[in-house]
């Protein structure tokens, strides 16, 4: 629904070089020998081009599509551009129109040029309209019989070789024939006799035509040649039909034709063939029948009267024969929605001819189209705009309005009459139940018609009014009160989604349409009332905005406004404005706001001084600022509230219909509900109370299961009274005291609807338990809480009675079972603020019974139902005042983060601990050894590595430990040495949060510098330097001490198990660093490397990676150079041999021999490595037995370790090993 | 909506000046002449030319027909939707002033151009001796004319004198009626 609204900014300013672009690249695109970039004319230059590029001709009609939206900026362009397509088609047509066919292998990718040029014309066709760029094509008489040569010998081509279709540039498309048809049309309109151009070539046959007559021997061969090409088009299932129709009947009406009796023939045919019996000869094709149909259509459009007068009530007849049942195309015309238009169009054209011939014939006639025909069309068109098809209806509409032009205003009467009463026959004025004000009103209930009957009947009115065929009489008043209804209507489909766009769409045109059809006297004069069905009640009342209002989905409108009775009479015009100003600002769908701006528009225009500040409001509902729903809800309509009090009583209206917190759509109603809140602030304070009380009037009548429109209601009035609190009215304090009443009431609304204690207070709501389960429900009364209750701290509000507070609470408690994040966003806010409004005693009693629930989370029904509870429980921190409670609230919440809990809500509760108990200063023990705990968490299950949600959660309660100094030095330098190792973790989401979290916290490394690089990306974190920047933290002497684990620790998970990028980025930093660093550091690395080793023997997370990073580190040749230093070689050994002791994991053993391998070329220990791997050679694993083979084999180049299958089982191998064994002196053992 | 919207706004830029007259009474020297073309080789038209002239945000669509006694039969063709029918009258052919009456009598009875209004270019005022607006009007008989809202003007077409007012009285003509509605 929404539109940026910046693409039609956009294409205006890209077109000059979509235009350029094209003037440029057209010349190269069809005439050979002229360079791309100069744009020579092309007759200075070499001959047009026989075969094009199809990707080429696509890349033009690209650049031309954009324009379909604005076709007034091609205008200026067109006959430079059609220009040179046309001249060159008929260049390749009179030199190259042989050559089009070749037989051979096909060719893909290449296509003849006429064709390429033909997908063009289309394009700017489609774009501006068949009429207005046939007027570009050549004229000149001389080829006309050139065109037809080459249409007849392609489309003959395509016929003919079917059987072997192997045409090397593929055959002729419907495009081209579209084309030359349409250009033979206009060739035909030569003023000289056929006879005088054509030749004696008979031309070629085509198979398929519609006519099954000869031509007599007097027609000239061309006349029969163009009749022949058309009636075979005119059969087919494409758009060349449409220009084969108007083909046939510009030669039809040819005035030479019409002498030698061509035209006669041709009309006796095709009324023939309308109405063809069932035995008749010529079975014709649905298409076929469109096609007659089309072309008898045109030809009464175009015939002179003269012709017709004998043909009309022949030509009615026999449409309406075919229209009946007995007619074999009967069939086809009512399943066809094209036929079903054809046939609205031929009698629409009958019918104006009739009528225009009729006039002039002395009275006393019989009509020249038959007695009753004209009855019977109008009968059949009133029918037709209730079809199921819209082109149907479009054309029903349409006929009607022309045909309403020539009748008698009172025959004009008659049919909108008819209009109305269908339009109304569905529908029932209900009493307005809201019985909250007295204004009599009624209310239309729309449920039960259907949208697309009340397209066709509006749209028909609006056509009507467009054609200027309304006669400006009492009707007009009735008229005017549907479009007002048709503005407002909506529907919801069985699906539950909005429809009646297209009848708010046709409301629009309406309007539109009036506002340049009638004066201003006209206007003025009619008020948009429907009399009969008001039972007088507007007429005694004499007031416009009084009429009955209206909801298309039976919610009331009424009383929207309170104070709407006081105010003045408002003109016509007015009221028109009132109803465009809420369609404009607050349609769901685009295109109706703008519709409804171009109607203001046209109606501040027209009728100057009419409309209040008219300027005004058109300036601001601006085409463009309206594009986006959001905005023009909350911006657009705020500033056209303040230009009038009428503008805004509408939009409040509005605001309260479907289009704002009735709407189907969860995120309007929230849209509307904050512009509710604005606009009752916009005017000043009179107007907050009038909002406060219509919504509670509304809410008070709002029926139980409408729980949308209870959510917009409530959340508009939290709207309103949040910002209650920003207002300052002690100068007036009586106003002040109002508004306190008003929104003091709106505690009542908490009360349980059942019980005789609530019962004596006005407008409280029906809310029992079951709607609390509803989300929505919850959302909305959390927010008002919310509100109350921060109003309340402001001291702009009494306190509640015990009772209203109860009620409250307990709404909270049912809110907080809710874990739907929006849910949980309220009521935690919610339980905020009302805790700062409650006593020490229920806070306590409060937080005791929350514990209880969070002691034992499953005990609920879910654990899920209990996350409100943990959310509110840190959120209500800070307001508590025992520190008994306080403590309750640490405990709680740091044993549910340690507990085995699902890990939504721990992630919950340690949120709620960060937001709520560390943010407030204040930090236990045991919290923040939960937290180091979180640091470390790891949990992985079928999702995955989920252990990363806590662990992001915990970065960010430490960014606020550390921000808030809460622990000792040496405790933050603790936990920050395990941010750093999380920093260079192999997760980027929990890197880049904990870089976050370090760049914001440097200090603690009491480092003078900052960090080198500012990162502010996620990708900058997967970098080379980025680790860098880290490891050199290792290096500096203030830190070097407590960091380099750590940080080793989530080091290895990158360099060992990261991806693929991330492997090469931590090693090649790894890597770089230990070449700038001394062999004293990397000693010490390796060592705490080594420690992670035997620490982790269990926890194959990390020994895995651990083993698979040193042994790359031997790969790259690092740890080598530890070789003759003081280094704990045989500590390192034993580690790792412990480590992949009795495992059965592959990869690790296979790391581990990688490990060996490097290890050999370690003196110290090469002779228990090697015993090591020997023994490896006989491992259960064949892939260990390769590996460890391998590895020796490099260190040793014993050729005797080659040309073994060391896959085969092991005992083959025994002996193979044994002698091995021997020759390097190691003692046989028995595999590990 | 839009669409129509957008329909409606083009069509009403935008009219259909249908430019008909007795033959050599100089239409394809006007029209020439108002796209700035050269006016020294004008020969008979045979068939029609369609030219688009872009008037004070207007486009203007002149359709101009051969004038020749064989092509008269076929200017019915082009009727379809004319806002404004020009008639060309060469100023200095007192000859044939009833023949061009009787044509210009004839096209005013069609129907199909019932809602065009009449402009009557009287040409060739350049060339001396050449018909007042008054023997003009009476050789046409142009007062009698009520069914149809009309004007004179003399012009030239070779020095393009008085083309640019008639094409102004065209536009403002289509103006009135837009608002009439």
């Amino acid at each position: 629904m929404d539109t940026t609204g910046d693409e039609d900014l956009k294409l205006q300013r890209a077109s000059a070089d979509l235009i350029a672009e094209l003037h440029r690249s057209l010349p190269h695109f069809l005439y050979n020998g002229i360079p791309a970039e100069s744009g020579h004319p092309p007759a200075a230059s070499g001959g047009v081009r026989g075969l094009v590029r199809g990707t080429k001709t696509d890349q033009l009609i690209k650049l031309l599509e954009p324009f379909q939206e604005w076709p007034q900026l091609l205008d200026p362009h067109l006959s430079g551009l059609l220009q040179p397509l046309v001249s060159a088609f008929i260049d390749y047509a009179s030199k190259y129109a042989a050559i089009y066919h070749q037989e051979g292998k096909p060719c893909p990718g290449v296509i003849p040029l006429p064709r390429a040029i033909s997908k063009i014309l289309y394009v700017f066709c489609k774009i501006r309209g068949t009429k207005v760029i046939s007027q570009f094509l050549n004229n000149e008489p001389r080829y006309l019989e050139a065109m037809l040569d080459a249409l007849e010998s392609w489309a003959g081509n395509t016929y003919s070789s079917k059987e072997n279709a192997t045409s090397k540039y593929g055959f002729m498309v419907w495009e081209e024939s579209f084309i030359m048809l349409l250009w033979l049309s206009h060739l035909l309109l030569a003023p000289f006799d056929l006879s005088s151009m054509s030749s004696d070539n008979a031309g070629i046959q085509l198979r398929g035509s519609l006519l099954y007559i000869d031509l007599s021997a007097t027609i000239p061969p061309i006349a029969k040649r163009l009749v022949h090409v058309s009636t075979h088009h005119l059969s087919l299932p494409s758009k060349a039909r449409e220009a084969a129709g108007t083909l046939l009947v510009r030669l039809a009406v040819r005035t030479d034709m019409r002498k030698i009796g061509l035209q006669k023939i041709l009309i006796d045919w095709a009324l023939s063939s309308v109405r063809a019996e069932s035995d008749a000869a010529a079975p014709t094709s649905i298409y076929g029948f469109i096609g007659i149909l089309s072309f008898l259509a045109g030809f009464i459009i175009s015939a002179e009267s003269g012709v017709l007068k004998p043909l009309l009530s022949r030509t009615y007849n026999s449409v309406q024969h075919a229209k009946s049942d007995q007619s074999p195309s009967s069939a086809g015309t009512n399943s066809s929605a094209s036929a079903r238009k054809l046939v609205i169009k031929v009698e629409r054209a009958l019918a104006v001819a009739g009528m225009k011939i009729d006039s002039k014939a002395p009275h006393g006639l019989s009509p020249s189209l038959g007695e009753g025909a004209l009855e019977d069309i109008i009968d059949h068109l009133l029918t037709a705009l209730e079809d199921k098809d819209t082109s149907v209806r479009l054309a029903a509409s349409k006929a009607l309005s022309v045909i309403a032009v020539e009748l008698e205003p009172d025959m004009v009467e008659q049919i909108i009459e008819m209009i109305d009463e269908r339009l109304y026959e569905d529908t029932l004025w209900e009493d307005a139940h809201t019985g909250a004000d007295a204004s009599g009103s009624f209310e239309l209930n729309l449920g039960t018609v259907s949208a697309l009957s009340w397209h066709g009947l509006i749209l028909a009115l609006s056509q009507l009014i467009f054609r200027g065929s309304m006669p400006p009489k009492s009707v007009i008043g009735k008229v005017m009160f549907s479009l007002i209804v048709a503005l407002r209507f909506e529907q919801r489909s069985s699906l539950g989604n909005s429809v009646g766009t297209s009848v708010r769409d046709a409301a629009c045109f309406g309007l539109w349409a009036l506002a340049r059809r009638y004066s201003t006297a006209q206007i003025k004069s009619y008020k948009p009332v429907r009399k009969e069905n008001c039972d007088g009640v507007m007429e005694s009342k004499g007031q416009v905005s009084e009429k009955p209002t209206l909801s298309a989905s039976g919610i009331t409108t009424a009383g929207a406004t309170g104070s709407k009775s006081t105010e003045n009479p408002e003109s016509t015009l007015q009221v028109l404005a009132n109803e465009l100003v809420i369609a404009a600002t607050l349609d769901a769908a685009g295109n109706i706001r703008r519709g409804a701006s171009a109607a203001l528009q046209e109606m501040i225009g027209r009728h100057p001084e009419e409309i209040e500040n008219g300027i005004d409001l058109v300036q601001v509902i601006d085409y463009h600022g309206i594009a986006l729903r959001s905005r023009a809800m909350t911006k657009i309509a705020i500033s056209v509230s303040q230009i009038e009090p009428t503008y805004w009583h509408s939009t409040l209206r509005g605001l309260l219909d479907w289009r704002g917190v009735c709407s189907g759509d969860v995120e309007c109603r929230r849209n509307a509900a904050h512009a509710i809140g604005l606009l009752a602030h916009s005017r000043g304070p009179e107007m907050i109370a009038l909002t406060i009380s219509t919504l509670r009037r509304r809410l008070h009548a709002c029926e139980v299961p409408k729980i949308e429109e209870r959510h917009g209601l409530l959340l508009a009035l939290s709207e309103v009274v949040s910002r209650w609190s920003d207002v300052d009215l002690s100068n007036r304090p009586r106003l002040q005291a109002k508004i306190e009443g008003e929104i003091a009431k709106l505690w009542h609304i908490f009360y349980r609807g059942s019980g005789p204690k609530t019962r004596s207070y006005e407008g409280e709501v029906a809310m029992d338990t079951k709607l609390l389960r509803s989300a929505l429900a919850c959302e909305a009364i959390c927010s008002l809480v919310a509100a109350l209750a921060t109003s309340l701290i402001h001291g702009k509000l009494h306190h509640p009675s015990p009772t209203e507070l109860h009620e409250c609470l307990e709404a909270l408690e049912m809110s907080l079972h809710q874990s739907d994040g929006i849910v949980l966003a309220a009521s935690t806010s919610a339980a905020k603020a009302l805790f700062r409004i409650l006593d020490l005693d229920t806070q306590g009693k409060l937080v005791t019974q929350w514990a209880q629930i969070l002691r034992d989370p499953t005990s609920g029904s879910s654990e899920d139902s209990v996350v409100g509870v943990a959310a509110a429980f840190g959120a209500v921190f800070q307001h508590v005042q025992a520190s008994q409670s306080r403590n309750l609230i640490i405990d709680t919440l740091t044993s549910l983060v340690n507990n085995e809990h699902g890990i939504s809500l721990r992630c919950t509760a340690l949120r709620s601990l960060t937001s709520g108990v560390l943010e407030s200063n204040v930090i236990s023990e045991k919290s923040s050894q939960a937290l180091h705990a979180c640091l470390n968490d790891y949990t992985t299950d079928q999702r995955g590595d989920v252990g990363s949600l806590i662990r992001l959660e915990a970065i960010d309660a430490t960014a606020v430990v550390l921000k808030k100094e809460l622990l000792s030095m040496s405790e933050r330098q603790d936990i920050a040495a395990r941010i750093c190792g999380l920093a260079v973790e192999k997760l980027d989401k929990v890197r880049f949060r904990a870089w976050d979290c370090l760049q914001a916290n440097w200090e603690v490394f009491s480092l003078d510098s900052k960090p080198q690089t500012l990162i502010s990306d996620i990708s900058q974190t997967s970098t080379s330097e980025y680790f860098l920047q880290l490891l050199f933290l290792c290096s500096h002497h203030l830190t070097q001490g407590w960091i380099r684990k750590p940080l080793l620790e989530g080091y290895v998970t990158s360099g060992g198990a990261g991806s693929e990028s991330l492997l090469g980025a931590s090693r090649a930093a790894f890597v770089f660093y230990t070449e700038s660093s001394d062999l004293a550091t990397l000693t010490v690395l390796c060592t705490y490397l080594t420690d992670i080793i035997r620490e982790n023997i269990f926890n194959d997370r990390l020994a895995m990676s651990t083993l698979e990073f040193v042994a790359f580190l031997f790969e790259a040749g690092v740890l080598q150079r530890l070789r003759d230093r003081d280094f704990a070689w045989r500590r390192l050994f034993t580690e790792v041999r412990k480590a992949h002791f009795k495992s059965g994991n592959v990869q690790k053993i296979e790391a581990a021999v990688k490990i060996y391998a490097g290890m050999m070329a370690v003196p110290r220990v090469r002779t228990e490595v090697q015993e090591k791997l020997c023994s490896m050679l006989l491992h259960p694993y064949p892939k260990v037995r390769n590996a460890a083979a391998d590895a020796l084999l490099i260190v040793t180049e014993d050729e005797s370790l080659m040309g073994v299958n060391w896959s085969k089982p092991q005992a083959g191998m025994k002996v193979v090993v044994r002698s091995f064994q021997a020759k390097v002196g190691v003692q046989p053992a028995f595999a590990s | 909506m839009l669409s129509i919207l957008r329909k409606a706004r083009l069509r009403d830029k935008e009219m259909r000046i249908l430019m008909l007259g007795l033959d050599n009474a100089g239409k394809t020297t006007i029209v020439k002449r108002l796209m700035n073309e050269d006016v020294n080789t004008v020969s008979p038209t045979l068939g029609f030319i369609i030219k688009t002239i872009e008037y004070h945000g207007y486009r203007l669509n002149i359709w101009d027909v051969g004038g020749q006694k064989t092509l008269r039969t076929y200017w019915r063709n082009y009727f379809e939707k004319t806002d404004a029918l020009v008639w060309v009258v060469d100023a200095t052919d007192r000859l044939r002033i009833t023949d061009c009456r009787q044509e210009l009598g004839s096209l005013l009875l069609e129907e199909r151009l019932m809602g065009a209004s009449l402009l009557v270019f009287a040409n060739k005022t350049d060339v001396g001796g050449c018909m007042t607006d008054d023997e003009i009007g009476k050789g046409l008989q142009l007062d009698a004319i009520k069914t149809h809202k009309w004007t004179i003007l003399r012009c030239s077409a070779i020095k393009g004198d008085h083309l640019q007012e008639g094409l102004a009285w065209v536009v403002q003509d289509a103006k009135d009626r837009l608002f009439l509605y």
